[in-house]
């Protein structure tokens, strides 16, 4: 959900940019955008809805965050002309590269964990942590453990949440898109005839 | 008149088609990151997977299906600062 601000930011910073040049902010074009909704639904599903999180298997859901993402990455070679594009390409794939060498789920270590204050007897390792897309690893059985879930907000933030490196490129790619949309709409191509009304 | 009328409808509808252009992109968005993004959620406003206790405080956490098989417990996260000072 920290991901979401991200996009408030850009989209409000995009916006703003946009005022300051007295310009109409303009929404970028993105093609087969269908691939997002069929990305996302499974993962909404999945992790994000109370009653249906509780009944797909976990087992399901190595082999649900590898696919879906791979349909991101689709999404993103289709549309990789488009500004900041690669830097999204660069995020999702540092983390499908650390979920799928970690056997489909983004790892997260225990001390990670416990740096934020969760009490002992909430989690374990070798299991999934909560309904989330994170399974709790010890760090030195971690397969690239850097791109794992290492970062965390400051203590003053009264967010408590784990993210990977991975997910802060996304971050400002997101916010780098939306601030890029606020480009004037260019004018469409004159008639010939209009160009030359003497001729 | 008729070429006001005309022009009208079409600001109207560059417009509305701009602003359903943006709420579509920014949804697509939204939705690209939730999937692309793999934060875990330990707390706080937002988080998944645990039922939230109190907004900055450590959450009860618990899975239904640990207690329906009977492997899990009610085992409420109590901070310090939510027991009174008369309970000694």
């Amino acid at each position: 959900m920290i991901l979401v601000f991200a996009v408030a930011i850009g989209l409000a910073a995009g916006w703003l940019r946009a005022r300051l040049k007295k310009e109409a902010y303009h929404p970028i074009e993105l093609r087969h955008l269908w691939l997002i909704l069929a990305a996302a639904l499974p993962q909404v599903l999945a992790f994000f809805v109370p009653f249906t999180r509780t009944q797909i298997p976990d087992f399901w859901i190595p082999f649900l965050l590898i696919s879906t993402q791979t349909v991101l990455l689709v999404f993103i070679w289709i549309n990789r002309r488009a500004p900041f594009l690669w830097m999204l390409g660069i995020g999702l794939l540092l983390n499908f590269l650390v979920i799928s060498l970690n056997g489909g789920w983004m790892p997260i270590s225990p001390e990670t964990i416990v740096s934020q204050g969760v009490p002992a007897d909430r989690w374990e390792i070798g299991t999934r942590l909560g309904y989330t897309k994170d399974f709790i690893i010890a760090q030195e059985d971690t397969i690239l453990w850097f791109l794992s879930d290492i970062l965390t907000l400051p203590h003053w933030i009264p967010y408590r949440v784990a993210f990977s490196p991975g997910d802060v490129i996304i971050a400002l790619g997101i916010i780098g898109l939306l601030l890029q949309s606020a480009k004037p709409e260019q004018e469409p191509p004159q008639d010939s005839s209009e160009k030359s009304p003497g001729q | 008149m008729r070429m006001g009328v005309r022009k009208s409808r079409k600001y109207f509808r560059g417009a509305d088609g701009r602003i359903l252009r943006l709420i579509i992109i920014i949804v697509c968005l939204a939705l690209f990151v939730l999937s692309a993004g793999a934060p875990g959620g330990l707390g706080g406003v937002g988080m998944n997977g645990m039922e939230d206790a109190s907004e900055g405080s450590w959450p009860v956490m618990f899975r239904m299906s640990d207690l329906s098989k009977g492997e899990g417990s009610l085992n409420f996260y109590c901070p310090n600062d939510w027991i009174p000072s008369s309970i000694p």
